[in-house]
């Protein structure tokens, strides 16, 4: 007997112990990316992600103020004028003023919400006076990234996804604890913080779209034509996001990393990259030179 | 004495060079192990039996499973450099190693059933033979079709025939950024045919029996 309650409260114990240990290795939250139990949409980083929550909020907010006054008239009516007090039906037909009412009312309402969200949709697809353009290409299961404009022109890069990653993936991924699980890539896209990054979207073989929920933008990349949206984030870090628009197999394994720098830090990467690709490019020029030679 | 000493020079260079290449063709040796590894892209199109390619055109994606490693490595290396054009291939080979491609393609080489072919093809039609020799297509690619007198050289024998008409008709096209192959001896054979017989070509050699095989992932892991 005494035995046997020893050995419950032991493996108790143990199981308590794993919990435990279990929870000092538990997932984090990812700054610019998926938060543990997240519940409202990601951080805002750029102005129109916050106006983008605060639309949400104010028509959450009107939804819930009809929704209570409705279903509160509704179910007071349905209660004190029942029929099993004595209440009798009216018969009344075409009330005009009630008609008018509840035409006038809702559309009073739509238009105090539209006015706003309007001005919002308005601001999203002004692309105009960009500082940098990039154009991201959408790949069957990666994303190109090529600077067209600005500080930077002439980078191109593929960014895809750590491969280590995608075999742990494969075998379950049973208590792996990274942070940036499924959102590692090679290649970052590197932006500089405070400046109008226009993104133009295509892709080379099937649609995906191009998110990246803190700067709330998405956008599809359709092959053969283009598309473009534009964030200027506001401060620096990692965001993330994922390719949104179903696109095959590994639609799911091919994750945008934005890295946004100070301005200092953005022009140190710029000449980086660019000291790279010279260098990249020298022996060729030295293999063209050497067969003008000969 | 002088002219020795040339000869001399330049048949030491060469077997310099030569000895240079094979140290280089012995230094990425692939392990199909790894490479189980590194194929999930590869599955997601060449792993879907009647997958079709979207653009910049539609045809059946390549059969790959048994095709020869050292052709797999030299397509894929083609790729990554812009030889051969293809905007999707090109994104994939750019990020693999020398390494991943060698792993890759040893895995590919031993995927899927080993199949015995006759040594020689059905008998074409006049016109389709006539099309074959002025080619020479059996002197690279064996009489079968299927053994090519080079590994990095591929088998063609039962490929699809919607993407062997596409490949050859690459072959004439140089210069287009999103399309078109580079190969100096594909482009002259290519080059001299019309699109029309290439169609026949590639109707003729993707009916013939080959090793080929499109091997779907299996369901339950």
């Amino acid at each position: 007997m005494m035995n046997s309650t020893t050995k419950t409260i032991a493996s108790g114990l143990l199981w308590a112990g794993a919990w435990v240990a279990t929870a000092a290795h538990a997932v984090n939250d990812l700054p610019g990316g998926p938060a543990v139990r997240q519940l409202n949409m990601h951080p805002p980083a750029t102005k129109i992600a916050a106006e983008q929550h605060s639309l949400h909020w104010m028509m959450m907010v009107i939804c819930m103020l009809i929704f209570v006054a409705v279903f509160g008239v509704m179910f007071y009516s349905i209660w004190k004028h029942r029929k099993s007090v004595g209440h009798k039906p009216a018969s009344f037909h075409e009330s005009v003023k009630v008609e008018i009412a509840w035409t006038v009312v809702p559309l009073i309402i739509v238009v105090i919400m539209a006015i706003p969200a309007t001005r919002t949709v308005v601001a999203q697809k002004d692309t105009s006076n960009a500082d940098i353009t990039i154009k991201a290409t959408g790949y069957q299961w990666r994303w190109g990234y090529d600077y067209l404009k600005g500080e930077g022109d002439g980078i191109s890069f593929i960014s895809s996804l750590d491969n280590e990653q995608r075999v742990l993936s494969n075998t379950g991924a049973k208590g792996v604890t990274l942070d940036n699980y499924l959102l590692k890539v090679d290649n970052p896209l590197v932006v500089p913080v405070n400046k109008k990054i226009r993104i133009i979207t295509t892709s080379s073989d099937v649609i995906h779209a191009f998110a990246v929920p803190s700067f709330g933008i998405k956008q599809d990349a359709i092959p053969g034509f283009v598309r473009d949206t534009w964030f200027k984030a506001e401060i620096t870090g990692d965001f993330y996001g994922q390719c949104q628009e179903l696109c095959g197999k590994e639609h799911a394994y091919m994750p945008i990393h934005v890295k946004v720098l100070s301005e200092a830090d953005y022009s140190a990467w710029v000449k980086t990259q660019q000291t790279k690709k010279s260098a990249e490019a020298q022996p060729a020029q030295q293999v063209a030179q050497a067969n003008t030679a000969k | 004495m002088q002219s020795t000493f040339t000869r001399f020079l330049s048949a030491a260079l060469a077997l310099l060079a030569f000895s240079f290449q094979s140290a280089n063709a012995q230094e990425v040796k692939g392990n199909p192990v790894n490479g189980e590894a590194k194929i999930a892209m590869c599955i997601g199109c060449h792993g879907i039996p009647g997958y079709q390619a979207s653009f910049p055109e539609v045809y059946k994606v390549p059969m790959i499973s048994r095709q020869s490693a050292r052709y797999i490595v030299s397509s894929l290396k083609a790729y990554k450099s812009g030889e051969r054009k293809h905007p999707t291939m090109r994104s994939v080979a750019a990020g693999l190693s020398d390494q991943d491609m060698a792993d890759i393609a040893a895995y590919y080489d031993g995927h899927g059933p080993a199949v015995v072919l006759p040594e020689q093809p059905s008998a074409p039609s006049a016109r389709v033979n006539e099309l074959l020799t002025k080619g020479a297509c059996n002197s690279c690619h064996g009489a079968n079709f299927s053994k090519p007198i080079d590994a990095s050289y591929p088998k063609i024998a039962g490929q699809n025939r919607d993407y062997l008409y596409i490949a050859l008709k690459s072959y004439k096209t140089d210069g287009n950024a999103t399309w078109g192959r580079s190969n100096p001896v594909m482009g002259t054979i290519a080059k001299q045919y019309s699109n029309a017989e290439l169609k026949e070509l590639a109707n003729y050699i993707g009916r013939q029996p080959g090793e080929l095989h499109v091997v779907p992932q299996s369901k339950f892991r």
